[in-house]
């Protein structure tokens, strides 16, 4: 990192996305939401906002980790904190969130965008991605079939086979 | 080599002298004691509205330069990972989820220290959860027995009168003057000019009675996922705090806000990027 990407990501890593005064912070929405334990919680935190100063510094797109999009999905549902604290006030440019449209070429560049995001990391960071937070590009676009269920009415339990 | 006494922390001092004791409810709050005593974290009372107080840890000034203990680790991971202020309950949650729970924190952590480690050997008891003690470390033990008699003793003679006496604490026992008996009673609503008591006396109680709990609860399993599985810390506390933790709906029964409404598609097998 030169000074100025040194300085970004000071800015980005001490940017607060708990509000100290909130009965229920993000993290443990996050955790909540996810079903993950809150020390992990807050790892995917760093993680998200080191992807964040990836997105600032790199000249290609960059491509999360599932794990890292679901806090970058959650961050902007909190519109004030994202568009205004964080990307107007905090990184000065506006960083948005593209969806895939779906199909084999999409797949392709998003496979792609994923393993040149995985190696721009470790340029930056001079150290592996966490593998439970960073999985191969093999395990991150393996198919997924997610849905959002209300736990108080349905039970879930694990296939004995899985994909 | 045996360590010395007042190199251990107050966890470890726990385990020494009661090593087959269920004791990671009270290990746990004399690691976070000790850590605001020694300025790696710092603890803030904040009162947002009138009677209601909000404790909050941050990073205290030796934050950067602390090499943490195994125990230690956990409660410091909120703040490496960027946070600047985590309020009490969600970081004793964050540290018994890491721990599996209060007893993992005694097994798992605690008792994995090299120290503690060099004092109990590896036998055939270990696998009932049994820790028989070296000849070193029933020394040892010994040894802290009596400084803490001595420990007590010198609180006890300092009520009313000398209380530089208490300087004379660190020096005996180290960290683990947090494990004297009478030591409450000296620090309830007083002003030190040392910042290490005073810090102790800011935390003593706030702590003390989040980790209050019926005997027999470190047994209890906590974790589970999110935090809704879970709060035995204390009631008074309040778990989760106010609403939210229900599992639906946007947080603590407020809903959206905003004009668009909260739909959207996520982003299907494919990924997303930005830049």
């Amino acid at each position: 990192m030169n000074p100025e990407q040194q300085a970004l990501w000071d800015n980005i890593q001490s940017f607060e996305l708990n509000d100290p005064q909130a009965a229920f912070p993000f993290v443990q929405r996050l955790a909540l939401e996810n079903g993950w334990k809150l020390p992990f919680a807050f790892r995917a935190l760093l993680e998200y906002k080191r992807f964040i100063y990836l997105c600032c510094v790199a000249p290609t797109p960059m491509t999360p980790s599932d794990e890292v999009d679901q806090v970058w999905h959650l961050h902007l549902i909190y519109t004030r904190s994202y568009w205004q604290d964080f990307c107007r006030d905090t990184l000065h440019r506006e960083i948005h969130h593209g969806p895939t449209k779906g199909g084999q070429s999409e797949d392709a560049k998003y496979l792609e965008c994923y393993e040149n995001t995985l190696s721009i990391y470790r340029e930056h960071f001079a150290q592996e991605p966490p593998s439970d937070l960073w999985p191969p590009a093999s395990v991150r676009f393996a198919p997924l079939n997610f849905r959002r269920v209300n736990l108080n009415q349905y039970w879930l339990y694990p296939k004995i086979f899985r994909k | 080599m045996i360590p010395d006494i007042n190199q251990l922390s107050p966890a470890e001092m726990l385990f020494l002298q009661k090593p087959n004791q269920l004791n990671g409810r009270k290990m746990m709050r004399l690691t976070l004691l000790d850590l605001i005593m020694k300025g790696v974290l710092e603890f803030n009372s904040l009162e947002y509205t009138p009677g209601k107080w909000v404790y909050h840890l941050t990073p205290g000034q030796y934050f950067q330069q602390y090499p943490p203990l195994l125990h230690e680790e956990p409660f410091l991971l909120p703040f490496r990972s960027g946070e600047s202020s985590v309020e009490l309950t969600l970081l004793i949650n964050t540290v018994a989820q890491q721990a599996q729970s209060y007893y993992g924190f005694q097994y798992n952590y605690v008792r994995k220290t090299p120290k503690i480690n060099s004092l109990m050997p590896k036998n055939f008891w270990n696998a009932f959860h049994s820790f028989p003690l070296t000849t070193e470390g029933k020394e040892l033990r010994k040894d802290l027995n009596q400084r803490l008699k001595q420990g007590n003793e010198i609180v006890l003679n300092s009520m009313g009168n000398g209380q530089k006496r208490l300087l004379e604490l660190p020096v005996l026992l180290g960290s683990g003057l947090l494990l004297i008996d009478s030591l409450e009673k000296i620090l309830q609503g007083k002003t030190f000019s040392e910042d290490w008591i005073q810090e102790l006396t800011n935390a003593y109680t706030p702590l003390k009675q989040l980790f209050q709990s019926p005997a027999g609860a470190d047994a209890v399993m906590v974790g589970g996922g999110g935090c809704g599985a879970f709060f035995g810390v204390s009631d008074s506390f309040g778990g989760c705090g106010g609403g939210g933790c229900s599992g639906s709906g946007c947080s603590g029964g407020s809903g959206c806000s905003g004009g668009g409404g909260c739909g959207g598609g996520g982003c299907g097998g494919g990924g997303c990027g930005g830049g």
